[in-house]
């Protein structure tokens, strides 16, 4: 196979041929038979070598290479075991350096072509277990859209592949957290394809005068904290930093206002505030909540320690 | 059309994204809520499956999209990601040109708009804003200001190596300075009145729009806003006060500026010259 970037010497026979069109005496017709002669030899001269006209046009040309890809696609697509569609994948990736703007090696930015090698390992089985979300992603039929056009989706999702895992291995080299994505997604546990395509979405059957009242009641109980269960939950240093007061501030006010301005008004350490607000604030608002009649998942009423 | 919108993703929901955010929206005050909840929520699941494509961690409990109270009362649908920052995913529907930013910004580093269409199978994600693109008081976004998906990856990744640098960096300045000087004061004030992550964001802004000789200039001055833009008018008041420019404002600047020289020199020895995506 020839990268597509590769230099293209004319045929030795062309050269005299071409030359015989100046001996014709209908010039002017030379540019069009001259164009008419080179498409009809086109696939001749250049077989097996990627198009000169896909560099220069916005409209995508299909090639060889462009088939040879989908239809690799498209058999790894109908492997319904592992290893074989493996396989195949593998075949593809083998391609994909020659196709226009794949991120190569050499063409991914220098500081992460040392993972370069790694990271192939994990894209391509990353591409073997989410070949399906492919079309997905891209919203194509690849069975009937243009080979060009499969080519350039492959290409894309392939740069985003080899890049992200380029970086999770750099990760795991640096040790910072990474998300290893090698285990079947929640996805490919999904039995048939009505099951992840959903039905379109009823109208809900809610009773909004219920939600509505349901709603109001719990706004009254934060505008009035009628048993001092927000005023009374409070850093113990700054008890006009308490949880009726950053409710007042966070949720009742609109818009509503943030750490720092809560900060600038009470004059208290901002860590103070933070804490007291994911610690205790939210999970005591769920818990209200949840005396109101919402339903709440039990680990939302985890307060957690104030260290103060 | 625009460059990014053309190069968008598309996510399929499963049935149980659909039913979580049917869940959600069930339990709100009246119908137009209902809707508001219900696209959030679906906005958030798909970033979520997207950016766990990209090889990021996620908590999908952690953000206020998820709590039940903090929903009702916010029209919130942030996405988090631990150690990084917040995601703001933002619904726009079939025919809308521009998305709305949300009333609470804190923390984010990104937004990125969610395409709606009937039937709610799918979205498609129609590009991104960093966060340090525009300013606070910004309300909308043109969709035709979007940077294509893809290059989430690039963005995310300058931050995750951006935090501990700036950090290690902002945590020597901050150590350096007395709390009962004014102008120190003023500095630690500015530097902290906003996350790591959304100082990073800032400053890679700044870091791919001047020239390398502009960084402290255009530097102080993105720290200088962030230090005055703590929301509202207040925010933009304080922000044109500094360029008035009093002795002890005209130090917090020179200060700031020599700040956000040294990061981006610590920062452009990690972020090099980037590699944008290319997109075919």
């Amino acid at each position: 196979m020839t990268r597509h970037d590769a230099p293209v010497e004319p045929l030795p026979g062309l050269v005299p041929v071409a030359a015989s069109f100046n001996l014709w005496l209908h010039w002017e017709l030379k540019p069009i038979s001259l164009t008419l002669f080179f498409l009809a030899r086109y696939s001749d001269i250049f077989s097996g070598i990627i198009e000169l006209s896909r560099r220069d046009s916005n409209v995508p040309v299909n090639t060889e290479l462009d088939l040879k890809v989908k239809s690799l696609i498209l058999q790894a697509l109908a492997e319904p075991e592992y290893s074989q569609r493996l396989r195949k994948i593998q075949s593809l990736l083998d391609l994909i350096d020659y196709l226009p703007k794949s991120k190569t090696k050499e063409r991914i930015d220098m500081g992460l072509q040392t993972y370069y090698d790694d990271a192939l390992q994990m894209t391509v089985r990353y591409m073997t277990r989410n070949l399906d979300k492919f079309s997905e992603n891209y919203d194509i039929d690849i069975s009937n859209t243009t080979p060009a056009n499969v080519c350039q989706c492959l290409v894309r999702w392939y740069n985003l592949n080899i890049k992200a895992d380029c970086i999770d291995v750099r990760r795991r080299h640096r040790n910072i957290r990474f998300v290893h994505l090698d285990e079947p997604t929640s996805e490919e546990n999904a039995t048939t394809k009505e099951e992840i395509i959903p039905d379109p979405r009823p109208e809900p059957p809610i009773d909004y005068v219920e939600q509505q009242e349901r709603f109001l009641q719990l706004k009254a109980y934060l505008e009035a904290d009628p048993e001092q269960r927000l005023s009374n939950c409070c850093t113990r240093k700054y008890p006009i930093c308490n949880c009726w007061e950053l409710i007042k501030r966070r949720i009742l006010k609109s818009p509503p206002q943030t750490f720092q301005q809560i900060k600038k008004d009470l004059d208290i350490p901002l860590d103070n505030i933070t804490r007291l607000w994911y610690n205790k604030c939210v999970p005591l608002l769920a818990e209200i909540a949840q005396q109101i009649g919402y339903e709440i998942e039990p680990r939302r009423l985890q307060q957690k320690e104030d260290e103060e | 059309m625009t460059n990014a919108t053309e190069h968008c993703i598309t996510i399929r929901f499963q049935k149980q994204d659909c039913e979580l955010a049917e869940k959600f929206a069930a339990s709100q005050p009246n119908a137009e809520k209902n809707q508001q909840v219900y696209r959030n929520t679906l906005a958030v699941l798909a970033v979520n499956t997207f950016v766990k494509e990209l090889r990021y961690e996620t908590d999908l409990d952690a953000g206020e999209s998820w709590h039940p109270v903090l929903r009702m009362f916010h029209n919130v649908a942030d996405l988090v990601l631990p150690g990084i920052g917040k995601i703001e995913c933002c619904p726009v529907i079939l025919g809308e040109t521009a998305i709305s930013l949300p009333e609470v910004r804190e923390n984010r580093i990104a937004y990125i708009a969610v395409g709606f269409a009937e039937p709610f199978d799918k979205v498609k994600l129609l590009g991104f804003i960093p966060a340090g693109e525009f300013l606070d008081e910004t309300e909308a976004i043109s969709l035709t200001n979007l940077k294509p998906v893809e290059e989430l990856l690039d963005y995310l990744d300058r931050i995750e190596l951006g935090i501990p640098v700036a950090q290690v960096l902002l945590e020597e300045v901050l150590s350096d300075l007395a709390a009962d000087d004014p102008v120190q004061a003023r500095v630690r004030e500015n530097l902290q009145n906003k996350s790591i992550a959304e100082i990073v964001a800032i400053l890679n802004q700044v870091y791919r729009s001047s020239e390398q000789s502009d960084w402290g200039y255009e530097g102080g001055k993105a720290l200088a806003i962030i230090g005055a833009s703590s929301g509202g008018l207040g925010g933009i008041n304080r922000c044109l006060s500094i360029h008035q420019s009093s002795p002890v404002e005209k130090e917090v600047k020179a200060k700031l500026n020599i700040i956000a020289e040294d990061l981006l020199e610590k920062l452009s020895e990690i972020w090099g010259d980037g590699d944008d995506f290319a997109l075919s």
